[in-house]
């Protein structure tokens, strides 16, 4: 079965329709990017997807159930997570803080009234897992707005992950960070690919081509193509929508380098 | 565990001392019912900062569930029992509920400016029927000469009596309140504050979690409401007036209940004590609380209790700042 699946996605605002009639299945294991020019409608089919905007038309399905209509809160707990373009977290909370508000949720302490957070041994054994898994603990007591922007980003990735997901959409998890950041998150992303599917909104050619497993490009709303990192570089419409940039040092590398 | 130092640092047992022993001070011991009213706005203003402190929400309209609560004490010694407050009392919190619990319902998804026009509009709507209806509320006039009685058979008439009274009703609302502000759910408001779509992305329901706080918030509001009309035996329509619901969020902000627990205390304090000092001595004494206020919130936007919070800020940063460039520097290796 598909993990995720939408039918005839369509979102307008006014005239302008942001997302054409999208269909487009996403199957269990790799990662998978969508990328496009800008405005291509990448973050639209995103805020579609996890239920941030509605639909003007059409169906999002996960796991085969109808996620169209639920609230971003009610498809978390079907166990679809994402991250922000611009790093979301609270950063006026630690950094072991951000990590244990997911956890509250999943155990299930959401709406206790009254108990003291510092005695809640279960929340503080799987936060400190988490704090374990980002290397984080000797800064578990610091600010998160005190992050430099790279961490921030991953921190974003990590509060997405105490949710425990089975799907994980990324929405360019790499915009704004420096070169040795990136790679920083890079890596990261993908070693959490062997553990969970992963959809990207990528801007970066480099990243996209190297890492993912299956590509769709997105321009205009519509989608132009889908299939392998070879098959969209082959494919003379995307070539076209980028005006050529493919051709440049950067993508090549990528692709050559790229082993499988 | 508790150590002996950290019960020594806790503000609640200063706040617990002084207001234990102020009937007795010299000077001010003897203005009674200034402490009583220092209490209830105590009570009002703590609940009151759920809503603005922890989650954010300019709710300017909260004088509303304060006013329910008077008048609901007010109709039932009226009306059902002149001998016992607590079942008048038990009514004011439980109006004070029901009210918010109805209200925060309409308005749980509505933010910022929205909320607080939505909530101004919902005062004025109660004040307009509060002044309006006669029969009920006694109008222009109001509901005068009620009797205090008892609460569950302890006379509560005399001041004295009636101050430690509140006190008692003060201490349990602050411990209430203290807990669900430690508790999951203290966390999760914070949160939302802070980044309401995060929240909501780490699955926290965060409307519902604003309605039931507002709910939580009106309870303890409909109660202080209750509380004043017992002091001054009587209930007026002026208290659901939206000035009213200013003056508590005046007292909060000046406080520092935006960035400390105990600012709505020390808020209420400047506030009853402004109101009854300088009053004294001129009639436009809002004149100089106003421009108090507004000096205050320029050099602290967050209010007094906003300074010890800057310098705890401060210190963090000095403890932090050193290292942060060595943060997670290893941390994407070892994942897998």
């Amino acid at each position: 079965m598909d993990l995720l699946r939408t039918e005839n996605l369509t979102k307008k605002f006014g005239e302008l329709i942001a997302v054409n009639d999208v269909n487009i299945s996403i199957q269990e294991e790799g990662i998978l990017s969508i990328i496009g020019p800008n405005g291509a409608g990448k973050t639209t089919f995103f805020n579609l997807l996890t239920g941030y905007l509605k639909p003007t038309s059409g169906k999002v399905f996960l796991k085969g159930e109808d996620i169209t209509n639920l609230a971003p809160y009610d498809i978390v707990h079907k166990k679809l997570s994402r991250s922000f373009q611009i790093a979301s977290y609270f950063p006026e909370f630690t950094i072991f803080e951000n990590i244990q508000m997911g956890v509250f949720n999943r155990l299930g302490y959401s709406y206790n009234y009254f108990a003291n957070i510092n005695k809640l041994k279960d929340v503080h054994k799987e936060t400190e897992k988490y704090m374990k898994m980002l290397d984080l603990t000797e800064q578990k007591e610091m600010k998160a707005k005190f992050l430099s922007h790279g961490d921030k980003k991953i921190l974003d990735i990590a509060m997405c992950l105490t949710v425990e997901p089975e799907i994980l959409l990324l929405d360019e998890p790499t915009s704004g960070v420096s070169g040795t950041e990136s790679t920083k998150v890079f890596n990261f992303i993908k070693n959490l690919s062997k553990k969970m599917k992963i959809v990207i909104v990528e801007h970066d050619m480099d990243i996209v081509f190297s890492i993912s497993d299956r590509v769709v490009v997105l321009a205009q709303g519509s989608i132009l193509a889908d299939g392998t990192v070879e098959e969209v570089r082959k494919n003379e419409d995307v070539q076209k929508a980028y005006l050529g940039g493919f051709t440049e040092g950067g993508y090549e590398d990528a692709i050559s380098g790229k082993s499988k | 565990m508790k150590t002996k130092n950290n019960i020594l640092q806790d503000p609640y047992l200063y706040i617990f001392i002084i207001f234990l022993v102020y009937p007795f001070l010299p000077y001010i011991g003897k203005y009674r019912s200034v402490g009583t009213e220092l209490l209830i706005w105590s009570i009002f203003a703590l609940s009151f900062n759920l809503v603005l402190g922890y989650s954010g929400l300019p709710s300017f309209g909260h004088g509303a569930f304060f006013g329910v609560g008077t008048y609901a004490v007010a109709l039932t010694l009226l009306h059902l029992t002149s001998k016992d407050v607590t079942i008048s009392l038990i009514l004011a919190a439980f109006f004070g509920g029901l009210f918010t619990f109805f209200y925060g319902f309409i308005i749980k998804k509505k933010r910022g400016i929205y909320f607080s026009l939505l909530t101004v509009a919902f005062s004025q709507i109660l004040y307009v029927i509060g002044f309006r209806w006669d029969e009920v509320t006694g109008g222009e006039t109001g509901i005068t000469g009620l009797q205090r009685g008892g609460f569950l058979g302890i006379q509560i008439n005399n001041p004295i009596t009636y101050y430690y009274f509140v006190f008692v009703l003060f201490v349990i609302t602050l411990l209430v309140i203290r807990k669900i502000s430690n508790s999951p759910v203290g966390k999760v408001l914070l949160a939302l504050k802070q980044d309401e779509k995060r929240a909501q992305y780490l699955g926290f329901n965060t409307e519902r979690q604003v309605w039931f706080i507002f709910t939580i918030s009106g309870i303890f509001a409909g109660l202080a409401g209750g509380l004043h009309g017992l002091l001054h035996l009587s209930a007026f329509s002026d208290t659901l007036h939206w000035t009213k619901s200013g003056d508590v969020v005046m007292a909060t902000l000046l406080g520092g209940g935006l960035a400390n627990f105990y600012g709505p205390i020390v808020g209420a304090i400047i506030f009853i004590s402004a109101r009854e000092i300088l009053s004294s001595f001129w009639d436009n004494w809002l004149l100089l609380y106003g421009l108090a206020f507004v000096v205050i919130i320029l050099f602290i936007p967050t209010g007094l209790l906003g300074i010890v919070e800057r310098i705890r800020e401060k210190k963090h940063f000095e403890q932090f700042n050193n290292n942060r460039n060595n943060i997670g520097s290893k941390n994407t290796q070892e994942i897998t």
